[in-house]
């Protein structure tokens, strides 16, 4: 596992075309390990975009073409011969509303451990489902009701499941596209002190509309406007003295 | 009936335009502007449902009275198969007068005067046109009096779009009523017979029997109309052509859905869809003549010696048929799983054919099911591609080389050229109806009740 301030992700002159359309431009960026990095922005300015691009999500749109160089430990992502499958076993995602499969509990967390051949036999199986909904704090929740469809949890609890789903498979990186914005505050505050705990094993990027939000739970933001990062640092010093007037205009709430 | 419509059309436009006119721009409000339109048609609906009523109540009591007219005047006083043939022709010979003005050219029973039977029609003549006018003229009155009525003595407060609404909701369920009531006019009456079938043939001899032979049955009654060898024959066609339908049709919708640009879906799919539209005649006809030579030469490469009439050609004939049943709605119901399964099932590092079979699939399943079961409900009644490619021998195997024949194309043959009513040759074929309308009816609650059940398990 690599040190603390290691970059794990190394982004560099990133443009992202949906068509003709440019939807990022020169994106330069670095990604700490096992740190919480936020990007926030008003809506419409590529911050998932940008995301999709950290494990190539965007391949599935006909239309999307991505250039430039995104290096994960080293390794350049975003080229033609790179299997989509072992970079998401590496790189998870949880998405803006929660996504359960339409099976049960149980088989929701064991879908990528199938899908990828992860177990030798059924208890190994057992063992790291129920140790991924324990890490979500969901186990004791739904510890009677396992084989009940997952489409009868709350929102809540099924967007943790979505993320007990995701750590499953032991990743290094978890992406996150706005995990709350479908849920309630109190909801809301289990996934965030979750995604503290996780930070201390994974690398976490986290997309999120609320700046408060971002302020809580990231170590490093990155502001994002009309599809250019305007600035990135160490979130304690954008929040407190933001050096561009378009990212202090959008964290007092004056823009977006 | 056209001069009915046109009177009762120029009606409901003048009395509408003069409800409209009821409102002066010194009693129209911001208020009530919404209640204009619906005063009006308020007024049109109370005048013109009545009359029509009226009218058409009118009509057929007075034809009743015409006709008792006509019998007690005329024919009460001829034999009774004289009165049977002239009452059974005599709409036609009043057409006839009212074509040509003689009725020169008609045979007639020498028994009866040809002056007596001109009389007679004259007299229906002469009395439909006094009824025609007459009607018309009390319904032209009658719907007067009532808009004038109304217009004259409804004040304009009143909440007529409320109102209107209400009788909206009479009339459609009045029609509605008319489509259960047709579906249960139908069911009786293949009821009665079926049941006039059952009284001359036990009902177990009917449903247990092995042995269809209805051509002897005066030889052995009790043994002739067993519907087993039907009911396998059914089974089996079905059986191969929904296989078939399924495997062709979910490929296609899969493919479709998630393999095709949607521009080439929008031209593959109503190309998959015309497949529906062919009359199923012709396929018989690519069963018998092209298809069924096919098989039977494949066949004979492997040394297997084939009938040219089998249930195999019937199946899978009737299995292309079958297709856009189950691509087209399956290709939907695919389509409609949400986006972020998909995206979600891609970011787990699935490949593509594990998203669809273990997310898409799973949650379109009720969808496919309900697909599958309309195919099936098809495969059961087809008749046309059976009659032509498979046979009329009543075989009872499960053995697909072999031919086979089905309930539906029974009922052909048997309802076919000259019947005898009440003999049982002709009665089965009711029996034989009412056996399918039962199992069709089976697999639409199995459908229903398992989306039902899926839709609890995963809504
Ligand atoms: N599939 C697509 N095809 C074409 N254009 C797209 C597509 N997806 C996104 N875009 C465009 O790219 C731009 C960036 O979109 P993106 O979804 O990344 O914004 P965002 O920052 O995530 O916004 P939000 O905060 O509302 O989620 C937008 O202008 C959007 O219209
Ligand atoms: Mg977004």
């Amino acid at each position: 596992m690599s040190d603390i301030n290691d970059k794990k992700i190394l982004i560099k002159d990133v443009n992202v075309f949906y068509g003709t359309k440019q939807a990022l431009f020169d994106i330069d960026l670095h990604i700490l390990s096992q740190q919480v990095t936020a990007f926030i922005g008003p809506s419409g300015c590529g911050k998932s975009t940008f995301l999709r691009c950290l494990n190539k999500m965007n391949d599935m749109i006909d239309n999307c073409v991505v250039k430039g160089s995104i290096k994960i430990d080293n390794d350049e992502i975003n080229a033609k011969h790179v299997d989509p499958v072992a970079l998401r076993m590496k790189v998870g995602m949880v998405f803006q509303k929660p996504n359960p499969f339409p099976k049960s509990i149980f088989e929701n967390v064991a879908y990528g451990l199938k899908i990828h051949g992860l177990c030798n036999n059924k208890a190994e199986m057992e063992e790291i489902v129920i140790s991924s909904l324990e890490k979500v704090g969901l186990f004791n929740e739904i510890k009677d009701r396992l084989h009940d469809s997952a489409l009868g949890l709350s929102g809540g609890q099924q967007q943790r499941l979505c993320i007990a789903r995701t750590i499953a498979i032991d990743p290094e990186i978890i992406l996150m596209d706005e995990p709350c914005s479908a849920l309630d505050p109190i909801a809301t505050a289990r996934i965030e002190s979750l995604i503290e705990e996780l930070s201390i094993k994974y690398t976490i990027v986290i997309v999120t509309h609320s700046m408060q939000q971002a302020a809580r739970v990231s170590d490093n933001t990155a502001f994002f406007h009309m599809g250019k990062i305007v600035e990135f640092g160490k979130t304690s010093s954008i929040f407190s003295n933001p050096k561009d007037k378009r990212t202090e205009d959008y964290i007092t709430g004056r823009i977006g | 009936m056209f001069l009915f419509f046109l009177i009762s059309c120029i009606l409901i436009f003048i009395s509408y335009k003069l409800a409209l006119r009821k409102f002066t721009a010194s009693t129209i409000t911001r208020e009530n502007r919404k209640q204009i339109k619906y005063f009006a048609s308020y007024i049109v609906l109370w005048s013109c449902i009545p009359s029509v009523i009226f009218f058409f109540i009118l009509y057929f009591s007075t034809n009743i009275w015409i006709n008792t007219v006509i019998t007690n005047k005329f024919i009460s006083s001829e034999p009774l198969i004289v009165q049977e043939i002239v009452q059974s022709q005599l709409p036609a010979l009043v057409k006839q007068l009212n074509d040509t003005n003689s009725l020169e050219n008609v045979d007639f029973p020498s028994s009866i005067s040809k002056e007596r039977i001109l009389e007679m029609v004259k007299t229906i003549v002469h009395y439909q046109q006094w009824q025609q006018l007459l009607l018309y003229a009390i319904f032209v009155i009658l719907f007067i009096i009532l808009a004038s009525f109304l217009l004259n003595t409804i004040n304009l407060k009143g909440n007529f779009h409320n109102k209107v609404e209400k009788i909206i909701r009479v009339v459609l369920f009045l029609f509605a009523s008319i489509a259960i009531l047709t579906t249960v006019g139908v069911i009786c009456s293949l009821l009665i017979e079926a049941i006039k079938f059952f009284s001359q043939i036990p009902i177990t001899q009917f449903l247990f029997g092995s042995n269809w032979h209805p051509e002897d049955y005066e030889l052995d009654p009790e043994n002739s109309f067993g519907v087993i060898p039907l009911l396998s024959g059914t089974l089996l066609i079905a059986l191969i052509s929904v296989s078939t339908a399924i495997i062709l049709g979910l490929s296609a919708a899969i493919y479709m859905s998630e393999y095709m640009s949607s521009k080439k879906r929008k031209i593959v799919k109503p190309i998959l869809e015309i497949l529906a539209g062919i009359p199923s005649i012709v396929y018989g006809f690519f069963a018998a003549i092209t298809f069924a030579p096919f098989l039977v030469n494949c066949f004979s490469f492997f040394g297997i010696q084939v009938e040219n009439e089998n249930a195999l050609t019937a199946g899978l004939v009737m299995g292309i048929m079958l297709i856009p049943f189950i691509s087209s709605l399956s290709d939907d119901m695919l389509h409609a799983v949400p986006k972020s399964l998909r995206e979600g099932a891609m970011g787990m590092g699935s490949m593509k054919n594990e998203m669809i079979r273990k997310v898409l699939l799973p949650s379109a399943f009720h969808g496919i099911m309900a697909a599958v079961l309309l195919a099936v409900s098809r495969a059961v009644g087809e008749t046309m591609i059976v009659v032509m490619a498979s046979s009329l021998a009543a075989n009872l195997t499960f053995n697909p080389l072999e031919p086979v024949t089905t309930i539906t194309t029974q009922i052909v043959m048997l309802i076919q050229g000259d019947q005898e009513f009440n003999s049982p040759k002709t009665l089965v074929a009711f029996a034989l109806g009412l056996l399918l309308l039962c199992i069709t009816l089976v697999f639409n609650i199995i459908a229903v009740h398992i989306v039902n059940k899926y839709k609890e398990k995963y809504d």
